[in-house]
């Protein structure tokens, strides 16, 4: 579940990675993406204590699900299997979605970056 | 005035250069922030809601002043001051470097300034009160002054120790984490356990706070006011006066003669 889980993310690194192409900045200016994934997945605490507009965000960060997941496993609160199952999926769909978009991102970066050049 | 402009220009342009890393930092810190009152807001019955959240809110403003003082002065200094070699050509033009570091109190307005209604917005959602920012503002405004001549004082010794020892920002994570939990920032003094009330009452900055308290929410400060105003005006004074001898004698008598010695140089 957790490496299903770290695929989806893989994605997401791959596109911060590629922002930091664009902005050319010293520092790294991805810093902020722990604190939102841990923020918006439910680590701390469940999601919905969150404002409404941070739930809808917390919907396509696929380390919630991965959460989901494990509260499910641990407390073994599905019987059928269902839930869980639900979870896979989603987090399969992610995985592909965000690596295809992160693929497309990081082709279209390179070939600006040659273009222009990185200083 | 002729040599403040200058820096204070400098601290301008480099924050609008490094602008994404500059809105970066503002989400990390918001982010951060979040985490911490949202987590410890759902241990606090719902009925208290509404009167906690001034507190909160103007708790954590007052960390993240404290806070982003002492990370973009101390160090700041040497990851990039020295690093980039700033020392040197700045003393070579006859400026000092107290000023150049103390001119980074620009960057961290900007910085405070951009992340306080985020958190203003996220205590009123998270309490469920759009709860006012003042009952008294006098009060409160000398609170945050206070604490923020402490917090660049502090920078400002630890810079200086830095230059002098080489190690970047000595005590920056130890001292941030204690001040805010026991230093009586992130809650009154008097509702902390006894042990550990004389342990805020000695932190300078649980002084600037309880004055900062009562300004914003009417709260009796732990010891009488006046005592509570005279102390943060008294500890500000003193802590600005400390870092200014300290620069005097790094500048004068160490760094013109041995250099500056930082790990972080390239």
């Amino acid at each position: 579940m957790i490496i299903l889980g770290m695929i989806p993310l893989l994605g997401i690194s791959v596109i911060a990675a590629s922002l930091l192409l664009i902005v050319k900045e010293e520092s790294n200016i991805v810093n902020s993406l722990v604190p939102f994934l841990l923020l918006v997945s439910g680590v701390f605490y469940p999601v919905g204590v969150l404002p409404h507009s941070l739930q809808l965000v917390a919907r396509a960060v696929p380390v919630k699900y991965v959460v989901d997941a494990a509260k499910l496993l641990s407390a073994l609160s599905t019987t059928s299997g269902a839930a869980l199952f639900t979870v896979l999926y989603i987090l399969a769909f992610m995985g592909v979605a965000y690596n295809l978009a992160a693929f497309l991102l990081v082709g279209k970066v390179d070939a600006k970056a040659k273009a222009r050049g990185v200083d | 005035m002729s040599r403040l402009r200058p820096i204070v220009y400098l601290h301008l342009l480099r924050t609008w250069r490094y602008k994404y890393s500059f809105i970066n930092s503002t989400f990390n810190i918001t982010f951060w922030i979040a985490i911490f009152i949202l987590g410890a807001l759902l241990f606090v019955p719902e009925e208290e809601l509404a009167t906690t959240g001034p507190y909160v809110f103007w708790g954590v403003t007052l960390w993240n002043i404290i806070s982003t003082s002492v990370w973009y002065i101390a160090g700041w200094s040497i990851w990039f001051f020295v690093s980039l070699g700033l020392v040197e050509d700045h003393m070579l033009h006859n400026t000092r470097t107290l000023y150049v570091l103390a001119g980074r109190l620009v960057t961290i307005a900007t910085q405070v300034a951009m992340v306080t209604p985020f958190m203003y917005l996220l205590v009123s959602y998270a309490t469920g009160a759009r709860f006012p920012l003042a009952v008294k503002p006098l009060f409160l405004l000398y609170g945050l002054a206070t604490a923020t001549v402490m917090a660049v004082s502090y920078g400002l010794i630890l810079s200086a120790i830095s230059l002098r020892t080489g190690v970047p920002g000595p005590l920056l994570d130890i001292t941030n984490f204690l001040i805010f939990i026991v230093g009586g920032v992130a809650v009154p003094v008097a509702m902390l356990p006894g042990p550990l009330r004389s342990v805020a009452v000695a932190i300078p900055y649980s002084h600037a706070a309880e004055v900062m308290r009562y300004g914003a929410a009417g709260l009796e400060p732990y010891l009488p006011l006046t005592v509570e105003v005279a102390v943060s005006g008294i500890v500000a004074a003193a802590m600005a006066a400390v870092a200014y001898i300290l620069f005097a004698y790094l500048e004068n008598k160490y760094i013109r003669i041995h250099g500056v010695r930082g790990v972080g140089r390239m």
